[in-house]
């Protein structure tokens, strides 16, 4: 099995290849080989989505990944949301 | 020419009929399944449930009425296992939450599903003690079956799944079996030798609704063995709008190197579908799925549990990253044989009835020790992971460093595989000689109910378990600091 760490300055929801698999700044246990990883609502970071392919990582030096959290001002609003 | 004229009408009656005759087809799914349907019930992440805190899962191995009554042994010792804490009494078998079934063990894992713990009491009579073999000639001799066995349309398989779905099973489809313990029978899809998984993940590649499915037919295909049953046949439909397969099999395809495991595990689902009509007037491409027993992908049942480990797309792994589980159990009740070998002692060539069954049966054995291995290879990589976090956390706090990222929760490991080997002689030798058929003697299947009960009061894992669940003192840890197997 392989590791990742979600960095991000909150705590989240984590979803790997659309399914929750638990949160950031905590390490994650995943399968070797490529993963889409995005974190939980609401939309505020970037970017949405990135893709890892997690190979030769290990409990203490996991594959660390980063969600930079984005303004206010530039949070794209989801379709049907007040503008 | 009237004895003529009743034979020639005679004859087309007997066309007609064995026309009509025709295994039923699955039901199309009409929108996509989301979440609904026969699969593990859904986590909702940051809201653990309680069931998941102790996850418990078992297999039961194939071995046809062998294998049925030590999955049925197994099942009995667990109900009478109290793990209750304060006084309150709690058997083992309340904290199951899947149950892993392949032909012999799927009549055992099915039943239970159905039939709860009640349904261990009424087993023995409802199918162990039965001789189905014979009950099935005598459903091929009658008259009007064999006119329907005339049809290319429907073969013994058919008649087995009807006997069963009578008899055992009261007509009872996947609807009506619960959600938790999570039944998972097994098949082997004959096209690619994949495992097939009688879920409705399994069937949305296949557009189908497995709701409507006869318990008893996914029973029969997970004990069609090749030569003596013919396969159970599912029909693939085109999925319906609005179906996305999951991320997991999209980008498990990226990479064949890092994870060939996973890459075969997409194609072969994929291989599994039937592609969609260009045009609202194109006919559809008809695409069939022939399931044969499912001991011939993987004898143990333990697959589908490590895939449900693996796989982010399976029950297991997201409950492990969330941090729900905190203890996970694998209990494997393996009712593998291994009878005196007579054939090196032969000069002579193999006839073709060694050869058939040779070829069916000799792949399982490699198969089956691979799958004990990879499922300990798991359980001591997540342990060491654990060690290693935690020794590092501990040296960094003795020197006032921050704390390096944990895991979201250290779980407890447990690993359990009971099977005769582990038996004192002469009872080894007498039931690693048992052979594998649907017709046992009263005898033999209390010494095999008989024999479940031993190796797991017998083994010390089991026993550290019962001992750790009920909060009873350690017995020491192991080398390194590390916890041993089921602490």
């Amino acid at each position: 099995m392989e590791f990742l760490l979600v960095l991000f300055d909150d705590n989240r929801e984590v979803r790997v290849g659309d399914v929750p698999q638990g949160r950031t700044n905590i390490v994650l246990e995943l399968e070797a080989g490529v993963h889409r990883v995005t974190l939980g609502p609401p939309n505020d970071f970037s970017p949405l989505e990135q893709k890892v392919r997690l190979a030769n990582t290990s409990a203490m030096d996991p594959c660390r990944i980063v969600f930079q959290r984005l303004p206010p001002a530039a949070i794209p609003h989801s379709p049907g949301s007040p503008v | 020419m009237s004895r003529r004229f009743g034979l020639a009408v005679l004859g087309l009656c007997v066309v007609a009929a064995s026309g009509c005759a025709h295994f039923p087809v699955n039901t199309k799914l009409a929108a996509p399944s989301g979440p609904g349907g026969y699969r593990f019930p859904q986590m909702v992440s940051g809201h653990p449930d309680p069931a998941d805190e102790l996850f418990v899962c078992l297999s039961f191995s194939g071995g046809g009425t062998r294998a049925a009554a030590f999955a049925h042994g197994a099942l009995l010792r667990l109900r009478e296992t109290d793990i209750g804490r304060a006084g309150v009494p709690r058997s083992l078998l309340d904290e199951v939450d899947c149950i892993a079934g392949i032909s012999g063990g799927a009549f055992t894992a099915a039943y239970y599903g159905l039939f709860g713990k009640a349904g261990l009491d009424t087993f023995y009579d409802r199918f162990l003690k039965r001789n189905i073999h014979s009950e099935l000639a005598l459903r091929v001799l009658n008259p009007i079956n064999l006119v329907r066995l005339a049809s290319p349309y429907f073969s013994r398989i058919d008649l087995a799944a009807e006997l069963y779905d009578e008899t055992v099973f009261e007509g009872r489809k996947f609807e009506n079996l619960p959600r938790r313990p999570f039944i998972i029978l097994h098949a082997t899809s004959m096209a690619n030798g994949a495992p097939f998984e009688f879920t409705q993940a399994e069937f949305d590649f296949i557009g189908s609704d497995l709701g409507t499915f006869p318990v008893a037919r996914a029973v029969a295909a997970s004990s069609a063995f090749p030569f003596l049953l013919s396969p159970v046949t599912l029909r693939s439909f085109p999925p319906p709008a609005g179906y996305r397969v999951p991320a997991d099999v999209t980008d498990g395809l990226e990479e064949r190197d890092l994870n060939p495991g996973r890459y075969y595990w997409a194609r072969q689902h994929l291989d599994l579908m039937s592609p969609v009509p260009k045009t609202a007037d194109e006919a559809p491409n008809e695409k069939w799925v022939h399931l044969l027993d499912g001991g011939l992908a993987d004898n143990i049942g333990l697959r589908s549990i490590l895939r449900a480990y693996d796989r982010t797309s399976g029950f297991v792994r997201p409950r492990i990253g969330e941090g729900h589980i905190k203890r996970f159990v694998v209990i494997a009740i393996n009712g593998r044989t291994d009878p005196p070998e007579t054939l090196s002692r032969r000069e002579r060539s193999p006839g073709l009835v060694d050869v058939f069954m040779k070829t069916a049966t000799v792949s399982m054995e490699t198969v089956s020790f691979d799958t004990i291995e990879h499922a300990l290879r798991r359980q001591t990589e997540r342990e060491q992971a654990q060690t290693d976090i935690r020794k590092c956390n501990e040296a960094l706090a003795k020197c006032g460093a921050t704390a390096m990222p944990k895991l979201a929760q250290e779980i407890r490991t447990c690993f359990i595989h009971i099977d005769f080997e582990g038996l004192p002689s002469p009872a080894r030798e007498e039931l690693l000689a048992y052979p594998t058929t649907f017709s046992l003697q009263e005898g033999q299947l209390r010494r095999l109910r008989e024999a479940a009960r031993t190796l797991l009061d017998n083994s010390e894992s089991f026993q550290r378990l019962l001992r750790s669940l009920r909060g009873e003192p350690k017995m020491g840890e192991g080398i390194g600091g590390s916890r041993e197997n089921c602490s």
